[in-house]
């Protein structure tokens, strides 16, 4: 389990990685964080004939807000920063509760924003939960910046909106208002394995006591992130209670098409679906306005 | 009063290991020693039609590419040790003309590393006819089922029929008042050691000796085997065993890659080394466990277990290796367990199909009888209304009546009933019983799980292994030298790949000749230092066939050092006596020489010594048991299940057992955690699923679903100590113990938790996704 | 090519010609002689090739050679000091917290980083969380927990500063 021969570039800014980028876009694999890229070259499932390591580009690591109140996520932050850095913690403690779920911390400190969403590995953690918050995503190609929505993201397994020759350079997602509530779970088979199948969910109780506001996204049940774009039309104006949360459940048992795997069958997938979106629905309510544990 | 056995005693290979100092397979070098990597068969069953090297030899820093069509046309085929009327299942080091398995090795590439090695392998071509397959046991026996040796005139599938009966079953059956008839489904599963297996091979031409160095519990046996296959004499090969990385069993056999490798070595002139990596080590090491058993018991009304009967399917893959179909054997002959039932009968059918063959996994044959006879004691106690611990109660053998013959052994010694009562004592004390009722008012699905086992432990009397077919011998011999100095060597053919084997028998030598364990150096895993062990490393027989060996060797020696001593002391040898290398006149300890002085007289001052006593200071002394040893325990599992989502979580853990002496409490206690951890694995997590053909469904560790720390509960443990009766020192074993008892326990835990759906769970793993199965539709209620 | 690379290991400078693709471990354990970085799986699962990079735990079957340039590594054999055990290793000692040790260099590395960065840690599920990325086949764990909390609570007298 060795990796095959490649040739190796290094470059130190995004333009340059573009530039070695376009000379062969089919044959040539970007290097983030690795812990995906590294067991497929290792396994000699992935055989490029160039890997462009981003790790010595500047400017991808940083964590800052953008002058209209998003957050910004460079591509290159790593997966264990998203669980210590105030900003993340505090702005989107989403993110930072979903990137614990990732694997391992030893695999988190590689790991990568950017690496996790292109890899797009339908029970991956962060691409439903940037989907779940409505974030977009900055690519920069030969042409050019552009912002992709997560939802058009996500294409399908292993399949981003990246055209050949683009990279992913950061994304940016716009805070939860004031006094929502967030909420992430997942079952797998054991501590930090890859998901059978998760929810991510915010969720916003009004001053009267009705909902406000509602995003849901699952992993694991189909072959992108699942995000019911119903929900707001289901969920707004209504109180949460269990069995408002266990009919959206239940409506989103009947839209997704998970599929059969040797962990698990595809019923049980959409049955946990049900349980774990009610259960995210249920605890961002109780963190809604300072509601329940928080 | 024994002052080293019985005491925790840390181990001495720590600090090697604990600062990464300690040599595995994979760290050994020699001098212009290059890496070879295995080419091993993509289909499930294909012809080979021809093999195309020629570009992968072509590359810079390759040796050599050897197939089947360049072995030496007299290499035997790879040996089975055990044999108990078989059809034969030919396999040799690389396949010839046809590969029967995903995985079986097909050419071996050598090159200066192992990525060019590796970058050569993706340039050999093959060409193969695949052939029709068969990937499941129960498809194997269907009438139109694919031929596995259908080119050896095979009319069928089946290798082996084992058949046992003793007493009236079909009386039984027809008096009884109650009879439960239940199937069972075990999975595969191995032994997965950490370090995967390897192999360094060295040949020198000049003399054409060949030194071998492979990661193995059997270190003599792998010697003779491979003498045996490649036609040398034994004395021509020297095999050696480094560091292992965990074992489990599935060291236990010998290998295609063995011979293959040294092979390599000889076609190359060089040393080669082959490390196993992950992937392949999942198709290419055995597999164990898989089988599906037909299980009825006949009892009458008050609980009396009167008959048992078991018809058992074993999944043998592809061949049968190295121990043959032993495991599947070992599952039929421990059909009564520890239960005083008069008649039992088996039948097992050993079944090839087109998958990696099956062998040793710690255990054996074990884990899977105490599943299906536990686990239906217990469905009979539900068909009698009977509580669970009192069926078993009833049915014991009790104390008094053993040693007791069952199906095929016989059971030594113990007390079943005080075991089993200390640990619902424990459960109680815990307060489970009442927190369980507590916890299903409040809507919990909390389960309580109970099994008791015993172990077929000791391995064993030589001549009843060779009446029963097995090649080999079951005794094990020490070596015991007091150097000059007063150290201590003990050499022993054991292999120490973490149980603790060599602190253990040091702490036994320790009290047998009388000096401090720390001034004892243990010697292993060099064939052409150690003393001939007779069955390798396994079946929980270290402690007890090796310990008895070196209580033997190291009295005999302290009995030479007595008369020395006596002699310079000027005393009566009989009213000496030695501690932590001091011998001394009895009540007089300033009449003391010491070890040294007497290792002195032995070699270097001859005239010191009495008359007529020869020099040196060592012996050799061997140990057959007269009859296995029979420890025993009770697993009770507490869990919670999650009928949400399927999940399974452990509130408690409790296991009491009896393995006689125990040398050193802290290993005894480390084995059995780690036993129970795999018999864990076995009931939640583990399984080497195939689709219908034999394609293997697995092939990492995404797949192949080891339990971490955060799955596994802690576990709460007593000991009770009953001396074996056949073994000096009362040592009985514990190696396997953990991996028994603990799958049915875990499974009944889940079975009683989810008690109100009425499920039962006749198949591991027992999965989330399966739980939801058994629990069916609900409605959801977040939790 | 083979690009020339030199980190800081252990303490000491080394410096290499490699192939890009070289894997981490292999330049640790071929170029650099330092064996006790295991290879259990080399997918990132098994956690035994665990080594610190720049103080952080990383699998180093799934780094390259060549991304560890200009980096500080520590392995396993950098942990004694003084020809000493380090509390971690006294610990897993005493407890018997490692059978055949192989996966044991992965455990005490990342216990090392663990506890550096929760010198407070106390809690069993939380260490048995934090464990999770490595695999042992021999001790059922328990062990291993049990070393990691005592390790911890002798880190803490040793160093009562970085209490908190």
């Amino acid at each position: 389990m060795k990796p095959p021969r490649f040739e190796y570039a290094a470059p130190g800014s995004v333009d340059e990685a573009i530039e070695i980028l376009r000379d062969a876009p089919e044959e040539s694999t970007l290097l983030a964080g690795g812990q995906s890229l590294v067991p497929l070259l290792n396994m000699r499932m992935a055989q490029p004939r160039v890997v462009i390591d981003l790790n010595r580009v500047s400017g991808l690591d940083a964590v800052e807000r953008t002058p209209d109140g998003r957050i910004r996520l460079g591509a290159m932050v790593r997966q264990r920063r998203l669980e210590t850095d105030p900003v993340v913690r505090d702005e989107l403690p989403l993110i930072a509760e979903a990137a614990r779920h990732i694997a391992h911390v030893p695999i988190r400190t590689r790991g990568t924003v950017g690496g996790s969403l292109a890899h797009a590995d339908p029970a991956a953690e962060l691409p439903a939960t940037v989907a779940a918050l409505g974030g977009r995503l900055l690519v920069r190609g030969p042409n050019g910046d552009r912002a992709v929505p997560a939802t058009e993201f996500f294409v399908g397994a292993l399949t981003t909106a990246i055209e050949p020759g683009e990279l992913l350079t950061a994304i940016e997602i716009e805070p939860p208002r004031e006094g929502a509530g967030w909420a992430f779970g997942e079952v797998a088979r054991t501590h930090g394995a890859f998901a059978l199948a998760g929810a991510a969910a915010v969720l916003q109780v009004g001053d009267a006591g009705q909902i406000a506001s509602a995003r849901l996204a699952l992993l694991g049940v189909g072959s992108a992130p699942y995000v019911p774009e119903w929900l707001e039309e289901m969920a707004v104006g209504e109180a949460p209670d269990e069995p408002l949360f266990r009919r959206i459940g239940a409506r989103v048992v009947d839209e997704i098409a998970p599929l059969d795997d040797i962990h698990a069958s595809a019923d049980y997938r959409r049955r946990v679906a049900a349980v774990l979106t009610a259960r995210a629905l249920r605890d961002a309510a109780n963190r809604s306005n300072g509601r329940g544990s928080g | 009063m024994p002052a080293w056995v019985g005491r925790r005693m840390p181990r001495r290979e720590d600090a090697e290991l604990l600062t990464g100092r300690g040599r595995f397979i994979g760290d050994l070098g020699r001098s212009g020693m290059v890496h070879a990597v295995f080419l091993r068969s993509p289909y499930p069953h294909a012809r080979i039609v021809s093999i195309d090297a020629s570009r992968a030899l072509a590359m810079p820093g390759v040796r050599a590419v050897l197939t089947g069509a360049d072995l030496p046309e007299d290499l035997g085929a790879q040996p089975n040790t055990h044999l108990f009327g078989e059809r034969e299942t030919p396999y040799f080091a690389l396949a010839r003309e046809r590969a029967r398995y995903a995985g079986e090795p097909v050419a071996v590439i050598v090159a200066d590393s192992q990525y060019l090695a590796e970058d050569a392998r993706d340039e050999v071509i093959v060409d193969w006819e695949p052939l029709p397959s068969v990937g499941d046991a129960d498809r194997a026996l269907a009438d139109d089922a694919p031929l596995v040796y259908g080119d050896r005139d095979w009319p069928d599938n089946v290798a082996a029929t084992f058949e046992q009966e003793m007493g009236d079953v079909d009386s039984a059956f027809d008096e009884a008042d109650v009879v439960v008839t239940e199937r069972y489904r075990i999975q595969r599963q191995f032994g997965c050691s950490l370090e995967t297996r390897g192999v360094l091979a060295e040949w020198d031409e000049n003399v054409d000796e060949l030194t071998l160095w492979t990661s193995s519990q059997i270190v003599h046996i792998a010697r003779d085997l491979l003498a045996a296959v490649l036609g040398l004499p034994e004395h021509r090969i020297r095999v050696l065993v480094p560091r292992i990385g965990g074992g489990f069993g599935a060291k236990f056999h010998f290998y295609p890659e063995e011979t293959a490798v040294a092979l390599a070595a000889r076609a190359t002139g060089r040393p080669v080394r082959w490390v196993e990596d992950r992937m392949e080590s999942f198709l290419a090491t055995v597999h164990a466990r898989e089988q599906r058993v037909e299980i009825s018991m006949a009892a009458r009304e008050d609980g009396t277990i009167t008959a048992v009967k078991g018809d058992l399917v074993g999944d043998m893959g592809a061949a049968l290796h190295t121990v043959g179909y032993g495991p599947l054997w070992l599952t039929a002959v421990m059909i009564t367990n520890v239960y005083e039932i008069p008649n039992a009968r088996v039948r097992a059918r050993a079944v090839v199909t087109n998958k990696t063959p099956l062998g040793s996994f710690r255990g054996w044959g074990q884990p899977q009888a105490n599943f299906v006879v536990e686990r239906t004691v217990d469905r009979l106690a539900r068909e009698l209304g009977m509580d669970r611990a009192d069926l078993r109660r009833r049915n014991f053998i009790p104390p008094e009546r053993l040693p007791r013959k069952s199906l095929h052994h016989t059971l030594d010694s113990g007390d079943y009933p005080r075991c089993l009562d200390r640990a619902l004592e424990l459960l109680d004390e815990r307060g489970w019983r009442e927190r369980q009722h507590e916890l299903r008012d409040e809507g919990r699905h909390v389960g309580i799980g109970i099994s008791f086992y015993t172990e077929n432990s000791a391995l064993g009397p030589s001549r009843m292994l060779n009446q029963g077919g097995v090649q080999q011998g079951g005794y094990d011999i020490a070596r015991v030298r007091v150097e000059p100095g007063g150290e201590v060597t003990l050499y022993t053919g054991l292999c120490e790949m973490g149980q603790g084997v060599t602190n253990a028998l040091s702490q036994v030598c320790a009290d047998n000749l009388g000096v401090h364990p720390e001034k004892i150096k243990v010697v292993t895993g060099d064939t052409s230092q150690v003393p001939y062990t007779g069955y390798g490393t396994g079946a929980s027989r270290g402690a007890a066939v090796g310990g008895a060996a070196v209580m033997r060797a190291s009295r005999k020696v302290r009995e030479k050092v007595m008369r020395i001593a006596g002699h310079m002391l000027e005393a009566n040898p009989d009213d000496l006596e030695a501690e932590d290398g001091m011998i001394f006149v009895r009540g007089t300890p300033t009449a003391a020489v010491t070890m040294g002085d007497v290792g002195r007289a032995a070699y270097l001052r001859a005239i010191e010594l009495p008359e007529g006593e020869d020099p040196g200071l060592e012996a050799i002394e061997a140990f057959d048991p007269p009859q296995f040893a029979w420890p025993y325990g009770a697993n009770i599992a507490v869990v919670e299940v999650d009928v949400d989502t399927g999940e399974v979580s452990f509130l408690d853990y409790i296991y009491v057992h009896d393995c006689g002496t125990i040398v050193n409490p802290m290993i005894v206690e480390g084995q059995i955690m780690g036993a129970v951890a795999q018999g864990i694995g076995a009931a939640l997590f583990e399984s080497l699923p195939y689709d219908e053909e034999g394609q293997p469904l697995f092939g990492t560790f995404m797949e192949y679903v080891l339990p971490t720390a955060a799955e596994l509960p802690r576990l709460v443990m007593e000991h009770q100590h009953t001396p074996s009766p056949n073994i000096p020192g009362g040592m009985k074993g514990v190696g396997e113990a953990g991996t028994i008892g603990s799958p049915a326990a875990v499974v009944a835990a889940i079975e009683d938790a989810l008690a109100p759906y009425g499920v039962r769970i006749n198949e591991t793993p027992v999965t989330p996704s399966a739980i939801l199965a058994m629990v069916g539709e609900r409605e959801v209620t977040p939790a | 090519m083979s690009p020339r690379v030199s980190m800081v290991v252990n303490g000491r400078g080394v410096e290499a010609d490699v192939e890009p693709r070289r894997l981490l471990a292999d330049f640790l354990r071929e170029d650099v002689h330092l064996y006790g970085t295991h290879l259990g799986c080399e997918h990132g699962v098994c956690g035994a090739c665990t080594v610190l990079v720049d103080g952080e735990p990383v699998r180093s079957c799934l780094m390259l050679a060549v991304q560890a340039d200009g980096g500080e590594v520590t392995t396993v054999e950098g942990l004694s000091r003084d020809g000493g055990l380090h509390p971690l290793q006294e610990a897993f000692h005493e407890h018997h917290a490692l059978q055949c040790g192989f996966c044991t260099p992965g455990f005490l590395l990342t216990s090392l980083y663990l506890l550096r960065e929760r010198p407070d840690l106390d809690d069993e599920g939380e260490i048995r969380a934090a464990l999770s990325g490595n695999l042992c086949r021999c001790t059922g764990y328990q062990n291993i927990v049990d070393a990691v909390r005592d390790a911890a609570a002798r880190m803490r007298q040793d160093s009562p500063t970085t209490k908190g």
